[in-house]
């Protein structure tokens, strides 16, 4: 988890330091909303979101090491949009594997990913944030729950939880197949 | 023997590297002798390899976050827009109220202000007779005499006294000429005349 920012100029405005980190950690933070939210909400509209409420308030943060800020708010945004009254649900791209997915790769390896994907997807909303964070992140226990607003044994539970009932649903699927 | 729930959160710990180095050398003891708990270790690291796929997986292609760089960037450029407008303009209303308050008092000023300093003249001129109604003196008994202040304008400054007679009335106006011109009176810049009512 470290920050590949180049030492900011001395002349660069808050404007500038906000675009550059916005074209620093967009890829990785919209991954992040798209683990959280599913297929809730649109991933690009949470982050959108939490950057500008961000903008908002801009002289008020440290924009040479935003990472970790821009981070605890999509996250938050994400959690935010996920505890609203239910909206629409979007369709389901999770047969889309992604940019990775090359066609050669072995179908059963993309089956794999899309079942996980699905098991992640109905996991409680805290135990998925606490799994990206950690496992796509790989930010430490006591990081996620500066983040969360948790406590540590509390992110332990829901990672470890997490999987747990990750390995059971995926037990349940392979059960069934 | 079966791997039971705190020797899983040990493992689990120790796949996110959060086990402490001392707990570490007693897992690998264990590991070493427990084919349970390796078994299940290299079943965490299994499941850990195919989530970071999944992981991986989630990652958006170039031209999506190319595309939502440009709606950021373009929201925070009306966000700067926004917010130079809403400066410019409660600059503008301050300096408009400002203004108008300049506009007010100067205004209610010239009224208390404006008139010129009179010196006044004892003349027969500056007491103005209103002539009688036309109704007889029997007729209206309660004729009043008024001696008015005003400015060289002829703005009236206030009704001063109420005479029963033109001639007491005459006098109190030329009393306050005389006072007015006198060196050392008193300098009202005034001009008494005398109304019938």
């Amino acid at each position: 988890m470290e920050e590949n920012e180049r030492p900011p100029q001395p002349a660069e405005s808050t404007t500038e330091l906000f675009e550059r980190a916005v074209r620093l950690h967009s890829r990785r933070l919209l991954a992040i909303a798209r683990a959280i939210v599913g297929n809730r909400a649109s991933p690009e509209d949470v982050v959108q979101q939490a950057f500008m409420n961000l903008y908002q308030h801009r002289d008020r943060y440290d924009w040479r090491e935003a990472g970790g800020l821009m981070r605890r708010t999509v996250v938050n945004e994400a959690l935010r949009i996920l505890r609203q009254p239910r909206m629409s649900v979007l369709p389901d791209d999770a047969g889309d594997p992604g940019p990775s997915q090359s066609p050669s790769r072995h179908m059963l390896e993309g089956e794999t990913v899309l079942q996980v994907r699905r098991a992640i997807d109905r996991l409680p909303e805290n135990f998925r944030a606490a799994l990206v964070l950690c496992e796509y992140e790989k930010m430490s226990y006591a990081q996620i729950a500066e983040t969360l607003d948790a406590s540590i044994p509390q992110v332990k539970t829901w990672i470890h939880r997490g999987r747990r009932q990750l390995a059971e649903m995926l037990r349940a699927y392979a059960d069934q197949t | 023997m079966a791997v039971n729930d705190n020797d899983l959160d040990l493992l689990h710990e120790y796949v996110d590297g959060e086990l402490p180095v001392a707990e570490c050398e007693g897992l690998w003891r264990r590991l070493a002798i427990e084919r349970e708990m390796a078994a299940e270790l290299e079943r965490l690291r299994s499941d850990h390899a195919v989530r970071a796929m999944v992981w991986k997986s989630l990652e958006p292609e170039e031209s999506t976050v190319a595309r939502l760089e440009a709606k950021i960037m373009r929201a925070s450029r009306r966000e700067d827009f926004i917010s130079w407008a809403g400066n410019a303009l409660r600059i503008g209303a301050s300096a408009a109220a400002l203004i108008l308050f300049g506009i007010s008092v100067g205004w209610m000023g010239k009224d208390r202000y404006g008139g010129t300093p009179v010196v006044s003249h004892s003349s027969q001129t500056d007491v103005q007779h209103v002539a009688s109604s036309g109704l007889g003196a029997g007729a209206t008994p309660a004729t009043k005499y008024n001696v008015e202040l005003r400015d060289r304008s002829g703005k009236l400054i206030a009704p001063i006294q109420q005479f029963d007679s033109l001639e007491d009335a005459r006098q109190f106006a030329h009393d306050v000429q005389a006072g007015q011109s006198s060196p050392g009176g008193a300098d009202w810049n005034v001009e008494p005349a005398v109304n019938k009512f």
